[in-house]
């Protein structure tokens, strides 16, 4: 791979350069960070196995948020309707009495914590100890509960546990690569930019790109499948029943490895190619031509992302990719992956540590022996341990409810991003709100009881694992601004003013630096599927990353899962038992003994299509979706800070259809209302042929109260996952008042 | 005060040998609902310690052992006599806290209170299965609903799957329905019957949706007043005042590309930070 460097060099050569890893996307890039009298000053990438010197232009800018004027500096605390200074101790007191005040009236569910894809593995593990060890809630989620909860879920159900199978590597070896609901050239720039030199080295290689609008990425792609909103499943079905019915299948690999292959035959067999056009919109020579490709390359990496994710049927269609590969042995080879990918540069640490709706090390939370390997490994009794882990939209039902008394959220802006976002806030205002964050103007802030500042990237010292299972080292470079804490620091003081304690009466958690959590986590981890216990913070930096699993067996770790096509899908070793695709509803370990695969299987799984549940109709004829853009970062707290990327995309815009437009007599730049059965938004419509007819496009950055597409979307999330739909909402246009604002026109 | 976190530690190890035993998935998700109240009620008694500076709670490795056996003998000897057995450890832990809470007073009597009201509940659940009624179980053989733990009947049908084995009483399936939002509980006859079944299941089957039965229709069953819900009201956030200026870069971009290719012609767009906007 060739090197290139991207960066921001400072032209002070007085500078000091410090390795560490780029805090934006799941790709995880090596950077270089330049740091002149304590302040950042400049960033590039380096020759890291990743990145090979590239870098895109978020990572580019992220250094420049640090000194913003917003940044929080001190904590706060609500006195009636305003944010107040208070030190430290204050607010923690406040903290703590609310907490113990919390479950002691009312049980160790009335406080929930919602955290995010951007902290460090050291603050997810801590926080995983303290709230399932400590304060014994089951309501611990994160953000990437929005972004790649489904990735886990479909994991667990094809091959037992989560962890991504492929490399990166995988995309310059392929033959055929399959982007499904993943805008590579806006969310994966750098991941992109390897896939276009892979295509520039190998012109033979074929890019096909699943996306109903016609992006950047799909622009470049050999291939371009625009299916109706909501209607993946059937798409994957129909490509599966060509190569079943073509003999584009491994029948011994299917025969060997897996179960299940006569009922996905009779589940595939209604998808045919014209049955699928009526579904999905996709003329049946377009589904010919990209299962031809797929089926007769030797090499196939298929990723899928928010497309999916945040889609009807988002589980089933992801299982059903899973099954894709599987069905044609294309799963555990050089260049041949189902690659479901992460969004956040920390996402998978969540879900390896237990900080989203898992327990640590993938353990499974209704195995009482998983159970009793925790319990001893952190000294608690196992009893308090095994509650089944809920997940976000559950929790943030339960504060709109009022039955979590206490919430704490860190690093994310959930009164940006939920969805049917005017009922959430309501949850948030009359909660016990406690907002961990760098900025101290985020929409979440200003609903806090209290406040406080937490170091971000480039101010702390941890380790974030990408979408490839490669667990970099993030370094500390500069001190945090004013009073502000690492979140590690503050759960570390959380732990001890609470008195948690171990079964020995000792404190729960007995370490007050990174280094000491990561060699805990290591321990905790030994033996696990997502085992890190052959790492060292030395090691990331010499080597640009380590792939897990990582122990004495494999010392340089691992670049691919399942080579020998053994999966853990026996009872001993599952991450899960198992949920109903359609209901979500969990098997108990006596139903999961009878459906087991035998001999560590895989699972080929599929669904049958059914429509989303936002109904179109005659009131509301067009479908709302949402996505991001190649220059911001979910709600912008980081990238809304950054002159270059504000200038980029600095306001909301509608996507919309040249027809659609003429149709309601719209013009370029008119601002114009959405409106959904539970919201609206105002915005100017961007007219033209990359947003499909019926179809209103919106990115969901802009979180003022009249730009949000959350406030369109409905509360409804898969049955599996728990992802929330934010791929589909039905909604018509209106004209306003006339005004205009065609933003993307200036030069 | 007696040693209640013992105890309740207890409760769980023999809930989770009755696990491990039973296949009724029914029973089992009682046996689950039992344990997670009785982890809910742990806490409890160890925050109170914390608030009023004790030091928390241990010894847990001599636990109740009556309670133990109690609960491994029940594993051996069906539903029925778990079911009475159960009822005999809820009955004492209901008199133990009514005790201490009598003894009490302040925060702790509050709490002691409240964790008396739960093992009541407990026990009223229990209570019904033992001397099923009309009111409580509409079918017989006796059913346990994965949401109420009891059988209520309702206006709509009881919702039945199987693998993953599911069951939604009838008087659930009318709770539940309600409990959609406006926007949603508007459509929910427009859903194919399938579809709809599944999602009212998943609402169902929600922990929102069951400490909701568990607050008002094991209260009413224990004599107890319903826990009134504070169910938020909508809010709009205010408009956000004008933002600090972005931070512009002091350092000078530098991109080094090929002269030409794929890749090459990407990164001129990407960083023209303008170009990509015509794929918008």
């Amino acid at each position: 791979m060739r090197l290139r460097l991207v960066g921001r060099i400072p032209e002070n050569s007085n500078v000091r350069w410090v390795r560490s890893t780029c805090g934006l996307c799941s790709i995880g890039c090596g950077v270089e960070v330049a740091v002149s009298d304590g302040k950042m000053c400049g960033i590039r990438g380096y020759d890291h196995p990743v990145s090979r010197g590239r870098l895109g232009p978020k990572g580019v800018g992220q250094w420049q948020c640090n000194d913003h004027p917003t940044r929080g500096k001190t904590p706060l605390m609500r006195n009636q309707d305003r944010l107040v200074e208070s030190t430290w101790d204050e607010a923690m007191d406040r903290i703590v009495d609310h907490v113990n005040r919390a479950i002691a009236e009312h049980g160790a569910s009335a406080v929930a914590f919602y955290n995010s894809g951007q902290l460090l593995l050291e603050e997810y593990y801590t926080l995983s100890k303290l709230a399932r060890g400590g304060i014994g809630t089951p309501n611990v989620d994160s953000n990437t509960r929005l972004c790649t909860a489904t990735v886990g879920e479909s994991l667990m159900q094809s091959f037992g546990a989560d962890g991504p199978p492929g490399a990166y590597e995988d995309f310059e070896q392929a033959d055929c690569i399959v982007l499904f609901g993943h805008n590579a050239a806006e969310q994966s720039t750098v991941l992109w930019m390897r896939m276009l030199a892979a295509k520039e080295a190998n012109p033979a290689l074929k890019i096909i790109t699943i996306d109903p609008r016609r992006t950047a990425t799909a622009k470049a792609a050999d291939l371009h499948l625009a299916p109706r909103p909501g209607t993946n499943i059937a798409l994957v079905n129909g490509i599966m029943r060509w190569l079943v019915e073509n003999g584009h299948f491994d029948r011994d690999f299917v025969d060997e490895y897996t179960v299940g292959f006569a009922a996905l035959r009779t589940l595939i067999e209604p998808y045919t190619p014209t049955h699928v056009e009526a579904i999905t919109g996709i003329p049946a020579w377009q589904l010919a031509r990209a299962a031809e490709w797929i089926g007769t390359s030797p090499r196939v990496v298929t990723t899928c992302l928010q497309g999916v994710y945040q889609s009807n049927q988002a589980t089933a269609t992801a299982c059903a990719v899973n099954t894709m590969h599987l069905v044609m042995g294309k799963v555990g080879k050089p260049g041949c992956a189902p690659f479901q990918f992460a969004g956040q540069p920390s996402s998978m640490n969540t879900r390896e540590t237990g900080a989203d709706g898992s327990y640590p090390g993938y353990r499974n939370w209704a195995n009482p022996v998983h159970m009793a390997d925790l319990a001893k490994r952190w000294n608690v009794p196992v009893e308090i341990l095994g509650q089944k882990p809920i997940a976000a939209p559950d929790i943030f039902e339960q504060v709109v409810a009022g039955q979590v008394k206490v919430l704490f959220v860190m690093g994310t802006n959930p009164a940006a991003s939920l969805p049917d976002r005017e009922r959430m806030l309501g949850g948030l205002r009359d909660v016990f709100l406690v907002v961990m964050d760098p900025f101290a103007d985020t929409e979440t802030v200003t609903l806090a009881d209290v406040y406080l500042p937490t170091a971000m990237w480039g101010e702390k010292t941890g380790c974030m694992t990408n979408a490839e299972r490669r667990c970099n080292l993030v370094q500390k470079v500069v001190e945090p601004p004013g009073l502000a804490r690492s979140d590690f620091d503050i759960l570390v003081d959380l732990a001890r003013r609470m008195q948690l304690v171990d079964r020995s009466g000792r404190p729960l958690i007995g370490y007050t630096e990174p280094r000491e959590a990561f060699e805990e986590w290591k321990a905790c981890s030994k033996g696990t599927i997502p085992d890190y216990s052959g790492m060292t913070y030395e090691m990331l930096v010499e080597r640009g990353g380590v792939q897990w699993p990582c122990n004495s067996d494999r010392p340089n770790g691992t670049t691919r899962l399942y080579l020998d096509a053994r999966f853990p899908t026996s009872p001993e070793r599952a991450e899960s038992y198992l949920k109903d695709l359609e209901t979500g509803h969990d098997h108990s370990k006596h139903e999961y003994e009878k459906v087991v695969p035998p001999r560590d299987r895989a699972r080929l799984i599929s669904e049958a299509y059914h429509p989303p549940g936002d109904e179109v109709n005659v009131e509301y004829p067009m479908i709302a979706v949402s996505g991001r853009l190649a220059y911001h970062w979910h709600t912008r707290t980081k990238t809304g800070k950054v002159a270059e990327l504000v200038d980029a995309a600095p306001r909301v815009y509608v996507g919309m259809h040249e027809e659609d437009a003429a149709g309601l007599h719209i013009e370029d730049g008119e601002v114009v209302r959405i409106v959904s059965r539970r919201g609206t938004l105002v915005a100017p419509a961007k007219i033209g042929d990359n947003t499909p007819r019926g179809v209103i496009f919106v990115p969901f950055h802009f979180g003022d109260p009249e730009t949000s597409p959350n406030s369109v979307m409905p509360a409804l999330s898969d049955p599996a996952s728990k992802q929330p739909i934010q791929k589909h909402a039905a909604v018509r246009v209106e004209k306003t008042d006339g005004r205009r604002d065609a933003w993307w026109r200036a030069p | 005060m007696k040693n209640f976190a013992a105890r309740h530690l207890a409760a769980i190890a023999s809930l989770d040998g009755g696990l491990a035993q039973v296949k009724d998935p029914e029973f089992a998700l009682l046996l689950r609902q039992f344990k997670s109240d009785h982890q809910e009620s742990f806490a409890q008694v160890m925050a109170l310690a914390r608030l009023e500076h004790r030091n928390p709670p241990r010894g847990w490795r001599g636990a109740n052992t009556l309670m133990k056996l109690e609960g491994r003998l029940a594993q051996l000897r069906g539903t029925t006599l778990t079911t009475r057995v159960l009822h005999f450890i809820e009955d004492q832990f209901t008199t133990a806290y009514r005790e201490a809470e009598a003894e009490s007073e302040g925060m702790r009597h509050q709490v002691l209170a409240a964790l008396a009201a739960k093992a009541e509940r407990r026990r009223a659940v229990l209570d019904a299965h033992l001397a099923p009624k009309p009111a409580t179980f509409a079918s017989l053989p006796a059913r346990t609903c994965m949401r109420c733990l009891l059988d209520r009947p309702g206006a709509h049908p009881a919702l039945t799957r199987s693998n993953p084995h599911t069951y939604v009483c009838a008087a659930c399936h009318d709770e539940v329905r309600t409990e959609f939002p406006e926007d949603l509980a508007r459509q929910i006859e427009s859903w194919p019957l399938q579809v709809r079944e599944s999602r009212i299941i998943t609402k169902a089957l929600s922990r929102t949706s069951k400490q909701r039965a568990h607050l008002t229709v094991h209260a009413r069953l224990a004599g107890q007043p319903e826990t009134p819900e504070t169910q938020a009201a909508p809010m709009r956030l205010p408009a956000r005042a004008a933002q600090p200026p972005a931070t512009p870069s002091t350092a000078p971009l530098v991109v080094e590309r090929a002269p030409e290719g794929l890749e090459t012609s990407y990164l001129e767009r990407l960083f023209d930070y303008k170009k990509l906007r015509s794929d918008w």
